[in-house]
């Protein structure tokens, strides 16, 4: 009898442990694969706003979609994780302003504002916040803040010197959240675009101001994709860094110290859900 | 086997495995009574929302190569037409067909004289085959994807139709989408997952200024007239249109020679008409 109740217990600890750590491995591995969708539906998002950008199409749109938490699992119980996608338009929260610095007046030329972000609520993985930023993926895990794509910045080196492209997307129209675990609908379009190139004259600077919760990721950003494209910080450019980070009325300033000419492609963007 | 006979240890064991039994079986039987239904709807519901995910990925694409206008390109999209069931005893294993038609879903844009402006056509339909939950059928037509369960059809995608008014010139504008998709009449069943490649062969937009007196209408032929109807209407009151004869725009239903249904939306007074009509191959392996 003592040996036949030992076996039961055995078993019932034996099946017990298994779907405990299975149970842990599995949603992780869920909760990983789901940010890593998270990032692709914010580089859909991208792609698509490119597309209407360079297409000048105010007319139509391009459907997307954002899956907000994990299915989990039916046989062991496993917990959902769900998550936040919000649309944001303060410029508070998140502002690039494009300045010419002439050492008297600096007059802003042009700016973008408005964000979206995705913050997950997750059970056996790391909590992540996804942030899109004038076209830009950044992610914020306990604080410590990484870029997954910076917006498209291209630099193209002429005989007389270099000039630089910049697109960027604004977000400044209506906001809205939505939270749970189901998957989103998203209605992407272009209300207007506009293009500014920029010539400075001589002792003229054109500096680029973020003022942004993930200015870290930004400044990272901004010195890897300028150098990788052959300039020079402290020749070509430089990077002016906020004392404190995280001071909302400070920001990061990053000045263009020798381009021919910059230009600034601006898709003014509506994301509505469905 | 004599003395344990004679003192009773043997039968003590032969009852207590009997009863260890008796408890498996009854565990096994809450399992398969409970618990088994249970997470056989969770796997359908679970494919239902895959399904439909894939579905508005085939749309996103659609969209993609009809704004860009890059002839000749593509794209691709999964789509799962059911679950082969979870590790269980495959409870929850479900299937699913599609069929793409290039004939149905005949969209015609004309005016009063008999002028044709643009044309769509063809349609994605999926069916799902479920034993725990609610069958679902997920339609493309004209763009717009369309769930029905239990006999109700919901709107998930809208058409690409959009009405503007400005209200400083109190012009009207109407922009329209048009897709054909052509490529063999392909109907696919089972569990698996399949490949849609869209591939854009042409697009051409086109811009009309509309002379004063002339009415346009859009004709889509369809078997969900009812959810039509309220998406065109709701599409021109929320730019401040007046439905009615005599107003901004009328909208009626009917059935062809040939008993197939249709919807019509007539607007009076438009300014403005852009059409974009994109050609895409559909191919399914």
């Amino acid at each position: 009898m003592a040996t036949a109740v030992m076996l039961f217990a055995l078993m019932l600890s034996l099946g017990s442990s298994f779907l405990l750590n299975y149970g842990e491995v599995s949603g992780k591995e869920n909760e990983m694969h789901h940010l890593t969708e998270i990032d692709s539906s914010f580089m859909r998002i991208r792609n698509s706003m490119l597309k209407l950008t360079r297409s000048e199409d105010t007319s139509t749109s391009i459907m997307n979609r954002m899956t907000l938490g994990t299915p989990g699992n039916p046989y062991i119980g496993m917990a959902r994780s769900s998550g936040e996608f919000s649309m944001d338009p303060d410029p508070n929260h998140f502002k690039m302003e494009v300045v010419l610095e002439d050492g008297a007046t600096d007059p802003v030329l042009n700016s973008v504002s408005g964000s979206m972000y995705y913050r997950g609520n997750n059970y056996y993985f790391n909590d992540q916040d996804y942030y899109f930023e004038a076209g830009g993926i950044f992610i914020n895990e306990y604080d410590f803040i990484t870029r997954s794509v910076m917006p498209s910045v291209l630099i193209q080196q002429t005989q007389t010197g270099w000039i630089m492209e910049m697109e960027a997307y604004d977000l400044s129209s209506s906001a809205w959240t939505a939270t749970g675990i189901e998957t989103l609908a998203l209605r992407i379009n272009m209300a207007g675009s506009f293009s500014n190139v920029i010539t400075p004259f001589p002792g003229q600077i054109i500096s680029l101001r973020v003022n942004s919760p993930n200015e870290q990721a930004w400044a990272a950003g901004f010195r890897e994709v300028l150098r990788i494209q052959g300039l020079v910080e402290g020749v070509d450019f430089s990077l002016d860094e906020p004392v404190d980070w995280t001071d909302p009325g400070d920001h990061l300033e990053v000045d263009l110290l020798t381009p021919e000419n910059f230009q600034f492609n601006v898709g003014q963007m509506e994301v509505s859900l469905i | 086997m004599r003395n344990s006979i004679r003192d009773g240890s043997g039968v003590t064991n032969v009852v207590s495995i009997l009863m260890i039994i008796g408890i498996v079986v009854s565990l096994m039987g809450m399992v398969f009574a409970t618990y088994l239904p249970a997470w056989g709807k969770d796997v359908e519901v679970q494919t239902k929302v895959e399904v439909m995910d894939n579905i508005i990925d085939l749309r996103s694409n659609l969209d993609t190569l009809s704004v860009g206008g890059d002839t000749g390109a593509s794209l691709s999209a999964k789509i799962r037409l059911g679950s082969t069931g979870g590790p269980l005893f495959g409870f929850g294993r479900s299937s699913g067909s599609l069929d793409m038609d290039e004939e149905s879903g005949l969209v015609t844009v004309v005016d009063q004289a008999g002028n044709t402006y643009g044309q769509g056509r063809g349609t994605v339909v999926y069916r799902s085959n479920h034993l725990y939950t609610e069958d679902q059928i997920i339609s493309m037509e004209m763009g717009a994807l369309i769930r029905n369960e239990g006999g109700v059809d919901i709107l998930k995608g809208p058409p690409n139709i959009v009405i503007k008014r400005d209200e400083n010139t109190d012009q009207t504008t109407i922009f329209i989408s048009l897709f054909i998709l052509e490529g063999q009449d392909v109907s696919v069943s089972g569990t698996q997952s399949y490949m849609i490649s869209s591939t854009l062969l042409s697009e051409e937009g086109s811009e009309y200024d509309i002379a004063a007196g002339t009415d346009i209408t859009i004709t889509i032929m369809t078997e969900r007239v009812l959810l039509w109807t309220d998406t065109l209407r709701e599409t021109a009151e929320e730019q401040g249109l007046v439905e009615g004869a005599g107003n901004d725009f009328e909208i009626s239903s009917g059935t062809d020679v040939l008993g197939n249904p249709f919807v019509s939306f007539v607007i009076h007074d438009l300014d403005i008409m852009k059409i974009r009509s994109s050609v895409f191959s559909l191919d399914v392996y």
